[in-house]
């Protein structure tokens, strides 16, 4: 008996080498070609106190310091519970303004539930500041949400009407001019408004002591620019806009081999360096240049898709489902036919 | 903790708690775990990266024999000079309506080449090893950047490339092994940019596996691109070095310095698609159809000589970048 108790113990722990052996042979391949994202939402540290989140709709951008969080960007309603967890797991600093580059559903869906989470700063100790007017004016002391007054707009709806988002996830400190900025954190936070670009209310943020530029759904490394022209969206607003973009990034030099540089946060995909946002503007530049060319010699929107001016871009931007070549092609020669 | 102190915290403690039972088992049962253990071990060193194997430390001059004909000694590419490159239709597309005044683009200036350069360019090695400080491995290798191309590391630790989010740098990231006395890499995130002067693309999609093979003072190194935007089949390209004791290569580049070349800030030069003026310029110059000069993977192989021997014509006299060192022409006899 005792004899087959050690027997079985031997196999026993043979069997726990056997499991190990191939965990650790899982985990040991030497060329593992991808990092596996531990879940659907991924935080990647951009500077000491900048991260970005992906994975939540819509890019956010996620600036930290002792004033406390500054987002741009609320990803979508159903990531919200998501994005906060990861905010905590950042920092223990409450969240102070969400700002809203533009009024799609996958960056200002998850505005309630995450300003919720954060605390105005007319809210700084055990008591609050103003009342109860500053309570109505904050959603009850949440955190602000900022945006051009397009966005507001959007979002809202006039008395009477049914709002495409719920009161608590509009906009509550919104602007009307080209330009906002705030000084948070012991850094200057630029917020230039893009008037006629993915729609009429964009937003590009620039943080200047970080060296981060968030452009919103102006740069999207996943597909070709969404140019929303129900919205106010249109080609040259598109290409003005990436232009200030390379504008506010600095490339790295004279030491141009080093990496690095202004880093640009874009509205989804991977973090982008100056250099990326030329490539972008270019791709846009040369397809708009082609489809303008043929309409000028009479081409029809059909025959101008069947040219496929954007061939070169295709497999790379064009087959994300809801924007399509096609789409975009549309959009262009719409766009250029009503700027005649 | 690592896979390797994993495996050994296990067989340590394996043997241990067999050592202690011995009296109780058959010689042959903790034999046949030692068996056991001892070709596990076996299966985690075929995978798991072994450490510097054979030393690349040192400056090692470009002798451009092969493959880098782009430079001197060999001559510059023409505009549209795509042969023996497998691009798919894509490719093509893009790189007919490139224009050369893309590179003086004030943002292009200084932007320069993703890692493939190493191949492509004209310049030697620096190669040097960083070491674990308490053990002695390789932790990375390192080469030298210049001021074209960004400086490699290659990672020896078996850590993971990072995620599709990450951003693309000039130097890509990548992961290193041996194979056998092949020091063998693997770069992705690299940057969009130019798998050839002449304006051929590559995405920033594009992958590079490279292998440094050191037969005494040479280094040979072959790289096999893969491109799933523009190339239909994969692209290898191939350099030798020599160890060179003088001049030592430094181990970076020199600063760039953006001066104005003629291309005004927001303006993007490009050819429309069928309008580029060079079409017929390697017709001209060396009686190449386009069948030929314009790429394709079939112009990788042999056979392309077939399809167009009907159309070349050989010119009278080579005038321009004829092979002769320093791009002097030669005349034919």
């Amino acid at each position: 008996m005792t004899a087959l108790l050690s027997f079985q113990k031997i196999f026993r722990r043979a069997g726990l080498f056997v499991g190990v052996c191939i965990l650790t042979l899982t985990v040991s391949l030497p060329l593992a070609r991808a990092q596996q994202a531990a879940s659907s939402v991924e935080v990647l540290q951009v500077r000491p106190n900048f991260y970005m989140i992906a994975g939540a709709g819509g890019n956010i951008a996620v600036q930290i310091g002792s004033d406390g969080v500054v987002l741009v960007d609320a990803g979508s309603e159903q990531a919200a519970s998501k994005v906060v967890a990861a905010i905590k797991r950042i920092t223990d600093q409450p969240i102070r303004y969400i700002i809203d580059s533009n009024a799609d559903a996958d960056h200002v869906g998850g505005n309630a539930t995450v300003a919720k989470a954060g605390q105005s700063i007319f809210n700084v100790g055990t008591e609050p500041l103003g009342g109860q007017a500053a309570s109505d004016m904050t959603n009850g002391f949440a955190a602000t949400i900022l945006s051009t007054d397009k966005v507001l707009m959007r979002m809202s709806a006039p008395t009477g009407k049914v709002a495409e988002f719920p009161r608590n996830s509009w906009p509550d400190e919104a602007f009307d001019r080209n330009r906002k900025y705030l000084y948070f954190n012991h850094e200057g936070i630029d917020i230039r408004h893009q008037p006629a670009a993915h729609t009429d209310g964009d937003s590009i943020v620039f943080f200047r002591a970080s060296d981060v530029v968030v452009a919103g759904d102006i740069l999207d490394e996943t597909r070709f620019p969404v140019i929303d022209i129900a919205k106010g969206g249109s080609i040259q607003g598109e290409i003005d806009a990436l232009n200030r973009v390379i504008e506010l990034a600095i490339p790295p030099g004279p030491f141009s081999f080093a990496e690095g540089g202004t880093y640009i946060i874009p509205g989804h995909g991977r973090l982008c360096e100056q250099i990326d946002v030329v490539d972008y503007r270019d791709m846009v530049v040369i397809i708009r240049d082609i489809i303008k060319d043929m309409i000028d010699s009479g081409k029809t929107l059909e025959q101008v898709k069947a040219a496929r001016p954007a061939l070169g871009w295709e497999k790379r931007y064009g087959s994300t489902p809801g924007w399509t070549t096609d789409n975009f092609v549309e959009a262009v020669y719409k766009s250029l036919k009503a700027a005649k | 903790m690592g896979p390797d102190a994993v495996l050994g915290a296990l067989v340590a403690e394996l043997l241990l708690e067999t050592n202690m039972d011995r009296p109780q088992h058959s010689e042959a049962r903790s034999g046949s775990i030692r068996t056991f253990g001892v070709a596990c071990l076996i299966m985690l060193q075929a995978v798991t990266p072994v450490f510097a194997q054979i030393e690349l430390s040192g400056s090692w001059g470009a002798r451009n024999y092969s493959d880098a004909l782009s430079n001197n000694p060999g001559p510059r590419w023409l505009p549209l000079d795509f042969m023996g490159l497998p691009l798919n239709a894509t490719g093509l597309w893009r790189g007919l309506i490139y224009s050369p005044s893309t590179i003086s683009m004030p943002e292009r200036i200084c932007s320069f080449y993703p890692p493939i350069y190493m191949l492509m360019g004209p310049f030697g090695l620096k190669i040097w090893n960083e070491t674990e400080p308490r053990n002695g491995t390789t932790i990375a290798w390192h080469i030298n950047g210049w001021e074209d191309r960004g400086p490699t590391t290659i990672w020896m630790d078996g850590r993971a490339h990072p995620s599709e989010n990450a951003p693309h740098g000039m130097s890509g990231f990548t992961t290193g092994q041996w194979v056998d006395d092949v020091l063998t890499t693997y770069t992705t995130h690299m940057k969009a940019g130019q798998v050839r002067k002449s304006g051929a693309p590559n995405s920033d999609q594009v992958t590079m596996t490279t292998r440094y093979f050191r037969h005494g003072d040479i280094l040979t190194v072959t790289a096999r691109i893969d491109d799933p935007e523009y190339l239909a089949e994969p692209y290898y390209l191939t350099r030798t070095f020599q160890l060179d004791v003088l001049p030592a290569i430094r181990t970076v580049g020199p600063p760039c310095i953006q001066g104005d070349e003629g291309v005004a800030e927001e303006v993007v030069p490009h050819y429309l698609p069928g309008k580029n003026p060079f079409l017929d310029e390697i017709m001209k110059k060396y009686g190449i159809p386009p069948e030929a000069s314009l790429g394709g993977a079939e112009t990788m192989y042999p056979d392309i000589r077939k399809k167009i021997k009907d159309k070349y014509k050989a010119p009278e006299q080579c005038t321009y970048a004829c092979g002769g060192p320093g791009g002097f022409p030669l005349r034919l006899q």
